[in-house]
């Protein structure tokens, strides 16, 4: 059906709130990468044959994840009047006993995880509550989810939806409090919306952190014959997923964003382009944008009103240049990913030279919560200059690697405390904010907060993850594998970028056969700043940091090698 | 206009130039590889990179693709500057130890060596798009492009197969600065079989691109023109009648003025689209003359007088 007014919007509301809390008991399964990579597949057709064989009444679907990727396969089963109950690590071999379970209503102590009594909504701010009356005597051991650690110091805005309902139903989504923020936005004019944006403190969660707000201004005062919107969804560093954990959970409030974000600043055509890496992303965020579409929330008038968008899913070839805005452009024109010299910023000539706003994907799923909640409301989390939340992929050395979302200014420390702290019996040695791009910094800046202006001070940046790393790991060698992940990772276009990592692997290629010299170093040195200025993008001018934060803070390391006591 | 400054001098200059056109305007010396006049600029080579100051931000930019904006603040020589140049030059000297021009400016910008460490290649091509520019801006024929990506890359025909648009004009030999693009003629060429052999007259071999093209005949004196296939690419781009291309420079006809019938009305010279017929009063009569220099050949004129004084 199609949504015509607020009040169709309400009507779907209703039915989704039904099917997420509905009289028979509705089991959901983690089946985002971090659970399919754990069987959740075959733990879902386990599920559903078992149901079947107990007689069982019940609903099974696939959800994003929660986070706690650690604890992959999750399993939550919510039944009518009790508390949500969530198990972690499930099996194959536990589903029968897990329905058993079910049937007596009562639950599987070995894998309980924690049980939720109730939840409220961020955005309509309703309380869904799954208890009736007291919890049964054997839950009340049980931690409540707002008692359990992993999840008090978090603060969910954008992965508001994702581990709670089925990314492949909109009316869940809707359900949510979803395109609520769209349906407030259309009766906006385009600048007070640019102007709560604005309000709100929003920074880019990109990597640079360019205020939104500012981007939006800029465009919607260019001039074109069409305008463009492109959601950022690249994402290349190694061993990080967090663009893909947003849009395999929850997609449409990616898409919410982005028809904001055209609306407010006059676009007509949206792209969504997202690496061929993330398949399951690709195919959620396909299905969102069919499901808008036959909703109306997409198309021409959209919710009736006169504003019209479409949107198109691209799928990119996964390099990693393409996160760059411009080279991201020209691989939507068709051409090879190759960064274009600013100015012209893409606000003013983007997309086949006409005004275009790129904004990640992360940027994009804050909008509707601003929109409803207000800029004021928004800016007063996180600290001053750095609004709002960040979702981080904790990895590498790490007790629990995990996707959470934290308010910008939680120390890096509290961080990594959520994470479970560094391995068992490793010495925390070092971490990455920034991938390969942001340098690698020493243990003891964990002291900094995640905030940009701090982080880009010390000589990284703020990106999507943080991996860890441990004493195990030698930097030198480190050094060389990001050196050689630029070295295939850089488009060829500058000089400085694309011989200058050439030449550097072949320094630390001796240097790691323990033929290097101190004048090595020197070089290194010598090269980097010419490296940073001679470079077109990001890309070029970012690969010197691995080179010097390494020599910076772990000279030593250097040192043994050049001494030849390593071999 | 606008006004900037380049190394501390105040210079006005039109808007929408960009800093090397400026400069060199100005005779400001900034080297470049990868920078032709007549081709859209790429920033490839980054050997023209200056220094600009912007209200409070400087940043390193190459100058070929950077437009000037009000107030802007240029160095052209500075330490850092100097620095990038050097890095590109010792870089590109490793890459390619042999090219003329490579050497050249790498003694330039002052460097007299590359540094020990660097490991030496023996390419020729520093990639700076000059022919695929120029084949694709200039020619419109899109034979060659950059192949693959980062390290890997290359300039190369469609497959690495002979090319079906390449039409032999030679831009991309004319425009390289390293001189690694090759182009031959050949008076005779043969492919020679166990059985005999077989004979393909004239041929115009492009050996980077593995193509080789039929070259035409002139018509009057026999020698080759251009290859078939560039001429019929010129045919369907200009107006120009069929014989035109039949001939060489010098075998081509040009009108012959009879002077005796000319009126001296003009309509030859309005409708020449070189410009190489004027009119000229001599003894108080105007006459029709031709400039045979600028002379196409293209019979316009022959077709326009009304008295058949030109033949």
């Amino acid at each position: 059906m199609k949504i015509k007014s607020e009040g169709d919007l309400k009507k779907i509301s209703e039915k989704g709130r039904k099917t997420l809390l509905p009289s028979e008991v509705r089991i959901q399964v983690g089946a985002a990468t971090c659970g399919l990579a754990k069987r959740a597949k075959a733990l879902k057709e386990a599920l559903e044959s078992e149901v079947k064989k107990q007689k069982l009444k019940a609903k099974i679907v696939e959800v994003g994840c929660n986070g706690m990727c650690y604890q992959e396969p999750i399993v939550d089963v919510i039944q009518k009047g009790k508390p949500k109950i969530t198990y972690g690590t499930m099996t194959v071999d536990k589903v029968s006993q897990l329905v058993e379970a079910i049937k007596k209503e009562t639950v599987l102590k070995e894998n309980l995880l924690f049980r939720t009594d109730e939840e409220e909504s961020l955005i309509t701010g309703e309380k869904t509550s799954y208890l009736s009356g007291q919890p049964s005597k054997s839950l009340q051991e049980t931690t409540e989810y707002h008692q359990y650690p992993f999840y008090q110091q978090q603060r969910k805005i954008v992965l508001r939806n994702s581990g709670v309902i089925d990314p492949k139903n909109i009316e869940e989504y809707i359900g949510c409090g979803g395109y609520s923020g769209l349906a407030k936005a259309l009766n906006m004019s385009a600048e007070k919306i640019v102007k709560e944006v604005t309000a709100s403190g929003l920074r880019g969660r990109g990597g640079a952190g360019f205020p939104t707000g500012a981007k939006w201004k800029a465009c919607q005062e260019s001039h074109g014959d069409a305008k463009y919107v492109i959601a950022n969804g690249s994402e290349g560093d190694p061993d990080i997923g967090m663009h893909r954990s947003m849009l395999e959970g929850d997609p449409h409030s990616v898409l919410e964003g982005m028809i904001i974000a055209a609306y407010a600043v006059g676009a007509s055509k949206g792209f969504i382009y997202v690496s061929s890496n993330y398949p399951l992303a690709l195919v959620n965020i396909r299905e969102a944008v069919r499901q808008a579409r036959e909703y109306g929330l997409l198309g021409d008038n959209i919710l009736g009103s006169d504003f019209s968008f479409e949107v198109d899913v691209d799928e990119g070839g996964g390099a990693y240049i393409c996160g760059e805005e411009t080279a991201l452009i020209t691989s939507l024109e068709g051409k090879y990913g190759e960064p274009k010299p600013r100015p012209p910023f893409p606000v003013q000539k983007g997309l086949w030279d006409q005004p275009t706003v790129v904004n990640n994907i992360e940027t994009l799923a804050n909008i509707p919560v601003i929109i409803v909640k207000g800029g004021n409301w928004f800016s007063s989390i996180g600290t001053k200059g750095n609004a709002g939340t960040k979702v981080i992929s904790l990895n590498g050395s790490i007790n629990n690697p995990c996707l959470i979302e934290v308010p910008l200014g939680t120390s890096l420390k509290k961080v990594i405390e959520l994470g479970g702290g560094v391995s068992e019996g490793k010495k925390f040695k070092a971490f990455t904010t920034g991938g390969p791009s942001g340098g690698v910094l020493p243990a003891k800046s964990a002291s900094l907060s995640l905030n940009y202006d701090e982080l880009n001070k010390a000589g990284s940046l703020l990106g999507s993850g943080i991996t860890i790393i441990d004493d195990d790991v030698n930097m030198v060698e480190l050094t060389y594998y990001f050196l050689n992940f630029f070295k295939e990772e850089t488009c060829g276009k500058c000089t400085t970028c694309r011989e200058g990592v050439k030449q550097m692997c072949e320094i630390f290629e001796e240097i790691c056969q323990s033929n290097g010299e101190l004048e090595d170093l020197a070089l290194l040195e010598k090269m980097s700043q010419p490296m940073i200025d001679g470079s077109l993008c990001a890309l070029g001018k970012t690969i010197p940091n691995a080179v010097m934060s390494t020599i910076k803070h772990f000279k030593n390391e250097y040192k043994d090698y050049i001494k030849g006591k390593k071999n | 206009m606008i006004t900037l400054t380049i190394n501390g001098k105040k210079i006005k200059a039109q808007e929408g130039k960009t800093i090397l056109e400026v400069a060199r305007e100005n005779d400001i010396h900034i080297p470049t590889l990868c920078y032709n006049e007549a081709l859209t600029p790429a920033g490839n080579c980054r050997l023209c990179t200056v220094e600009v100051t912007q209200g409070n931000r400087t940043t390193c930019e190459t100058s070929c693709n950077y437009l000037i904006q009000e107030g802007m603040q240029i160095k052209t020589d500075s330490e850092r500057v100097k620095a990038v140049r050097q890095m590109v030059m010792e870089l590109l000297l490793a890459r390619c130890p042999n090219p003329k021009k490579v050497k050249e400016i790498a003694e330039e910008v002052g460097v007299e060596a590359v540094p020990l460490r660097f490991s030496l290649e023996n390419e020729y091509c520093i990639l700076c798009g000059l022919c695929v520019r120029s084949c694709s801006e200039i020619v419109q024929a899109y034979a060659i492009d950059f192949e693959g990506s980062g390290i890997d890359k290359k300039v190369t025909i469609p497959f690495n197969e002979a090319s079906q648009d390449c039409i032999g004009c030679g831009s991309c030999v004319f425009v390289c600065p390293t001189q690694v693009i090759k182009l031959q003629d050949v008076e005779n060429a043969k492919i020679i079989y166990p059985e005999g052999e077989e004979d393909l007259g004239p041929q115009r071999m492009m050996q980077n691109w593995r193509t080789e093209l039929k070259l035409k005949l002139c018509k009057g004196c026999g020698n080759p023109i251009a290859p078939e296939k560039q001429l019929t690419s010129l045919q369907e781009k200009m107006i120009l009648p069929t014989e035109f291309f039949d001939f060489c420079q010098t075998c081509r006809n040009y009108p012959e003025i009879d002077e005796e019938k000319c009126l001296g009305c003009g309509g030859c010279n309005d409708n020449c689209p070189c410009g190489a017929l004027e009119l000229k009063e001599e003894a108080g009569e105007v006459k029709a003359i031709c400039y045979t220099i600028n002379c196409t050949g293209c019979r316009i004129c022959v077709d326009m007088c009304p008295r058949e004084a030109i033949s």
